[in-house]
């Protein structure tokens, strides 16, 4: 079931220097059950594409066509109090920097009490549930933790109670913007296992908004990869990283070090720079930088071509 | 002669608290060479103290124990360690805020010139530029106006000023897309080649160090664990903390997804220092030993050392 869509999605960003189209077109779906990844470079919309599906992209930002639609209902015109009892209760979010995720003048406990304003029931049950779900995200003392302030918690700590803070409500769709950034490798690990953990028994969508291969690849079933505020391919994880065909997603997959079996030797690079979004170009925005470059690729826009079912790819190159 | 050697060095650092008597150790008993023309990777979890590493050697955090020997030449006072910043240059973590933001990119470029008083042959910022790939027009410029990537050739250009033996990499990709990655790493590796340098570079990307490194050491809390060629370690990694290290890291192939985690819990405190092998609390193959007896560092096979009793 799709519980939410992202439809034709457009926004811009209001700047001195004229508007910055960051999303163009977006569209995307996340079912029930499956592990969404958004994958791209900074600057590509990904961050933004996440923040406008719970409708709070910044001051600046004016969505200017398209719809996001959370269980058929599109959340962008819905009344503000409407949306507001949409967030964190139907859509959860996890942010990249779990020290600014939390207030740091009150206990964990106290935040998590008041993150549950909109259910039913006791502080002291409120507060059995928080510690619950701290010990369920893997916090070893959690009565402890509760009594604890943001900054008393390392960084690993502190991602795991923004899970917990977000899971706290049991929301259908759960968003995480780069969950792993701020982490060291072993930290990134075990969030990556405790999310997998957490899928098992967890029935709605959860989006994962990162630019990191390797946790995509570890975490998700399907792939959205964007370029320049669009969607460039959509696909199976195993098909994206395994047959990629989009030149744009075969050149960033091939740039990564990790890839490589040895060391040594010159890696692959993209070459050129992201166009400017205040002029986009009528053609394919990746045209600039391609190695399968066509005249037609300037002057058209490529349709999106579906290589399979579930593949697609937005490319003139692309045949089915 | 090798170009870098350290030995022994030990970093203490005052506790907090103007009437604290108490000294943290967050250093000690390191060794290390670095050859001439060789890239040597330092890795471990943030705290292992690979930056207070990095900034012993310059003589930018005091050091405590040890010595230091650059080019065959003791390094005791702050006069030597002057000298040294001028063979030895660093690159430091964030790129953008290692640069004045009041000074323009070519000030920025000129300045090692004024602070070693070194003469600035004429053109030389332009040739600096020009080497780390930039346009001469971005002389001009100020840093908020570069792009991350950018921010980072200045960094490499700033580095090379004074034509230095060795480079010191603080984090050298960290917040860059795998893209521009790509590019500051075959920067670094075409201007290795060119002017023979020497690399300590510092990261927690795994692949990174794989990819750039001659040499690796592994940190772990203050100490090194394991240190020996790149192929090798990788391949068969001699101490628990560095196979788990490389099992963690995740990889850009949904087909190698790990069943089970290699690691759990976090790198205790220096403050909490545990017994025995600093390890044992983290190490899967922990025994009776671990909890009691400090392990030394021994060389398990020519040139690969590690710091584990049961490997």
């Amino acid at each position: 079931m799709t519980l939410l869509a992202v439809d034709n999605l457009s926004l811009q960003y209001r700047t001195p220097a004229g508007p910055v189209q960051a999303l163009r077109g977006v569209s995307i779906q996340a079912h029930a059950g499956e592990v969404l990844g958004i994958m791209g470079e900074s600057g590509c919309g990904k961050s933004t594409l996440a923040a406008a599906i719970i409708n709070l992209p910044g001051a600046n930002a004016q969505v200017t066509g398209g719809e996001v639609r959370y269980r058929g209902r599109d959340i962008l015109t819905l009344p503000a109090d409407q949306q507001r009892a949409l967030r964190g209760r139907h859509i959860g979010m996890i942010f990249q920097d779990p020290m600014t995720a939390f207030n740091p003048v009150l206990t964990i406990g106290a935040q998590l009490v008041d993150f549950q304003h909109h259910l039913p029931g006791s502080t002291t049950s409120k507060r059995a549930n928080a510690q619950s779900m701290l010990t369920r995200v893997g916090i070893p003392d959690a009565a402890m933790c509760l009594r604890r302030y943001p900054h008393e918690l390392s960084g690993g700590m502190r991602q795991r109670a923004a899970i917990a803070a977000a899971l706290l409500l049991q929301p259908d769709v759960l968003i995480a913007d780069e969950p792993t950034t701020a982490l060291d490798v072993t930290m990134e690990a075990q969030i990556i296992h405790l999310l997998r953990a957490l899928q098992a028994d967890f029935r709605g969508a959860i989006i994962i908004v990162t630019h990191h291969l390797g946790v995509i690849a570890e975490l998700c079933d399907r792939v959205v990869v964007m370029y320049a505020g669009q969607v460039v391919e959509e696909g199976l994880v195993d098909d994206i990283y395994h047959a990629p065909r989009h030149p744009y997603t075969a050149a960033l997959l091939a740039c990564d070090p990790a890839k490589l079996n040895a060391g040594g030797g010159r890696l692959p690079t993209i070459g050129g720079r992201l166009p400017d979004l205040m002029h986009p170009g009528p053609g394919c925005s990746f045209a600039p930088r391609c190695g399968q470059v066509r005249d037609l690729c300037h002057k058209t826009p490529p349709p999106r071509v579906a290589v399979s079912g579930t593949h697609s790819a937005s490319c003139h190159a692309v045949t089915t | 002669m090798s170009l870098l050697t350290v030995q022994d060095l030990g970093v203490d650092l005052p506790m907090a608290g103007m009437f604290s008597q108490g000294r943290l150790n967050i250093l000690s008993g390191i060794d290390l060479t670095l050859q001439p023309g060789e890239t040597l990777g330092l890795v471990g979890e943030s705290g292992s103290g690979k930056t207070t590493l990095a900034r012993a050697v310059l003589g930018l955090q005091k050091i405590s124990s040890g010595t230091l020997t650059f080019c065959g030449r003791p390094l005791k006072d702050n006069h030597d360690f002057r000298d040294i910043r001028r063979d030895a240059a660093m690159m430091f973590q964030d790129a953008v805020a290692s640069l004045s933001p009041r000074m323009t990119v070519g000030q920025l470029i000129a300045e090692p010139f004024v602070i070693h008083r070194v003469s600035r042959p004429s053109g030389k910022v332009a040739d600096l530029l020009a080497q780390v790939g930039l346009p001469p027009d971005i002389a001009g410029r100020y840093p908020h106006e570069l792009s991350g990537g950018q921010a980072r050739r200045v960094g490499v250009a700033r580095a090379l000023a004074l034509t230095p033996k060795l480079v010191i990499a603080d984090e050298p990709t960290a917040g860059l897309d795998v893209s521009v990655q790509a590019e500051i790493l075959n920067l670094m590796n075409d201007l290795k080649a060119k002017l023979n340098l020497s690399y300590l570079i510092i990261s927690h990307n795994l692949a990174l160090v794989r990819h750039v490194a001659d040499r690796i050491a592994v940190m772990y809390l203050g100490r090194l664990v394991e240190t020996g060629p790149t192929t090798q370690v990788f391949a068969a990694p001699r101490h628990p903390y560095t196979a788990s290290l490389l099992a963690a890291d995740p990889k850009p192939d949904p087909r190698q997804r790990r069943a089970d985690l290699a690691i759990k819990g976090e790198i205790p405190s220096i403050l909490r220092r545990p017994l025995g092998c600093e390890f044992h609390t983290r190490c899967p193959m922990a025994q009776g030993q671990c909890l009691t007896k400090v392990p030394q560092l021994t060389e398990k096979q020519p040139g690969h050392w590690a710091r584990c009793h049961l490997t």
